[in-house]
């Protein structure tokens, strides 16, 4: 082999050693000069799991009839919709809408939010104006525009089918007829059973040191720091429960319609299993993870309403951005998660 | 991001040749500094891990969301250790201070924190909620309404801080 050789062993280590030398020097430094090994550590405890729930008397029951009744049209009005129309269990319990389809085939106001880790949730919608799955689970069957039914109606169909009233028999003993109650329990059961299953990031989290990238730890430097994200998105459910108009442009009053007062809030989304329920925010205006981040670092409307710790601007290098969007990724699985 | 501080370079040679992920300063976590630290500057970003000083190593934006993290998920003596090691005491990490102090039982000292935070920013409103919460702990609802009002002018009642005091006081029956 000639020294120009394009194959040539010392050619090859020439390349080598040029490619090791701009990778130390151009991505390297950015990381190690942030990583800080014993500010992991102490990040780790914000992000743990909770143990395992109290168990639900007659649970598996339960559970079974409340996934049944999720994929239910006979508890819509035009018995053509189910939860499982918008929420879809083969897509992460979205539909991949920009704003969700009522029962007419219009379009609704807000995007699909996802399913998971609601038994931690205490307020359901966008506006939080359920305070509890029950309550959210009777509102979509009986809002206009969405299955716009009654509970009643639902019970009285579901009570022409012998399974039916066998099956809550067995999940509800004691009663003797089919309850609308129950309808709502047994799907808010089901529902609470939606966990998200362990990423690897929670992998880290248990004290896995090799579960994440370099790039991916630099991304969750930039998360917990001056990309000020952990504001809000913390816990390990990455979500503060609260309400905050984060500067989007829309028109929408959000959380204020229901409270009163003035400023566009929404809830502060889960970021669990974000890889699979794009599009994202309360109107599906934001199509990628790199979008919602730029919409942070620089493209949010600065109005009075807006978060407090939105106020300053957040400034994000292109290396930071593309860091903190490989660590958003680690809070889904590479899997299409299933329940 | 081209930094080429000799320290970090070296530092990052070190983490590119690692054949497994090991961040070498988790991998110091608890050791003492050896001689093997004395080839960094002293005070410079490599000197820092290769010492696993913990108060450098956080900035105060990660210590501050840190703290009020722990302390919203009950942690609170984890909270005030974490929060202490902020570089710069302001309203915010006082407040924080002094919510899992109160927690804790310590409502004196809690309120002491305060009261340091509303010197410094008046318009903290989140201080005035907790301050505010401290105040029908102790009995005292006429002041806590007092805080109420303040919310009120400097934030408007659709505020995140004046529902929650709200709601606390309508509990407290006042």
């Amino acid at each position: 082999l000639r020294e120009s050789d394009p194959m040539s062993p010392s050619r090859s280590r020439r390349i080598m050693l040029l490619l090791f030398v701009a990778l130390t020097f151009v991505e390297m430094p950015v990381v190690a000069a942030e990583l800080g090994g014993v500010t992991f550590d102490q990040l780790r405890v914000l992000f743990k799991r909770p143990g395992p729930e109290p168990v639900p008397a007659n649970k598996a029951e339960k559970v079974t009839l409340g996934a049944r009744l999720f994929r239910e049209t006979a508890l819509s009005a035009n018995q053509k919709m189910s939860c499982a129309t918008c929420h879809n269990p083969e897509q992460s319990f979205v539909d991949g809408r920009r704003t969700a389809r009522g029962n007419k085939g219009q379009n609704l106001p807000r995007n699909t939010p996802a399913l998971w880790n609601l038994d931690h949730a205490r307020t359901f919608y966008w506006d939080g104006r359920s305070p509890t799955l029950e309550a959210q689970v009777k509102d979509a069957i009986e809002r206009v525009g969405e299955m716009a039914g009654t509970l009643e109606e639902g019970v009285q169909r579901l009570s022409r089918d012998p399974a039916y009233v066998t099956a809550f028999q067995r999940a509800f003993p004691g009663s003797t007829a089919i309850a609308g109650e129950h309808v709502l329990t047994a799907i808010a059961v089901y529902e609470r059973t939606l966990r998200s299953p362990d990423t690897r990031f929670d992998r880290w989290v248990a004290g896995d040191d090799r579960a994440l990238t370099k790039r991916e730890l630099a991304g969750l430097q930039v998360f917990t720091g001056k990309g000020r994200c952990l504001a809000c998105h913390g816990g390990w459910r990455f979500t503060d429960d609260g309400f905050h108009d984060i500067g989007l442009r829309s028109l929408d009053q959000g959380r204020a319609a229901i409270v009163g007062g003035s400023g566009r809030a929404f809830k502060t989304p889960s970021l669990r299993e974000t890889v699979w329920t794009a599009p994202y925010m309360h109107n599906g205006s934001l199509r990628t993870l790199e979008d919602v981040v730029a919409h942070y670092a620089g493209r949010l409307e600065r109005r009075e309403s807006v978060a407090t710790e939105l106020r300053r601007r957040i400034d994000l290098s292109r290396s930071e951005r593309r860091y903190l969007v490989a660590f958003l990724k680690t809070l889904s699985n590479e899997k299409l998660p299933r329940e | 991001m081209f930094k080429l501080d000799l320290a970090t370079g070296v530092l990052s040679v070190a983490l590119f040749a690692s054949p497994v992920l090991v961040t070498p300063a988790l991998a110091q976590k608890g050791e003492p500094a050896t001689s093997k630290c004395d080839k960094f500057k002293k005070g410079s970003a490599g000197w820092k891990k290769c010492t696993g000083n913990v108060k450098d190593d956080l900035t105060d934006e990660q210590i501050y969301y840190s703290g009020y993290w722990l302390a919203r998920t009950g942690q609170y003596a984890e909270a005030i250790e974490i929060l202490n090691k902020a570089s710069v005491k302001n309203e915010r990490i006082l407040t924080y201070i002094g919510f899992a102090t109160r927690k804790l039982g310590d409502h004196d000292a809690a309120m002491e924190l305060y009261v340091r935070a509303l010197a410094m920013n008046p318009n903290y409103t989140v201080a005035r909620a907790y301050m505010g919460e401290a105040f029908i702990t102790k009995g005292q609802v006429a002041l806590a309404r007092e805080q109420l009002s303040e919310i009120a002018t400097r934030c408007g009642t659709s505020c995140a801080e004046y529902s929650e005091l709200n709601q606390e006081l309508t509990k407290a029956g006042g």
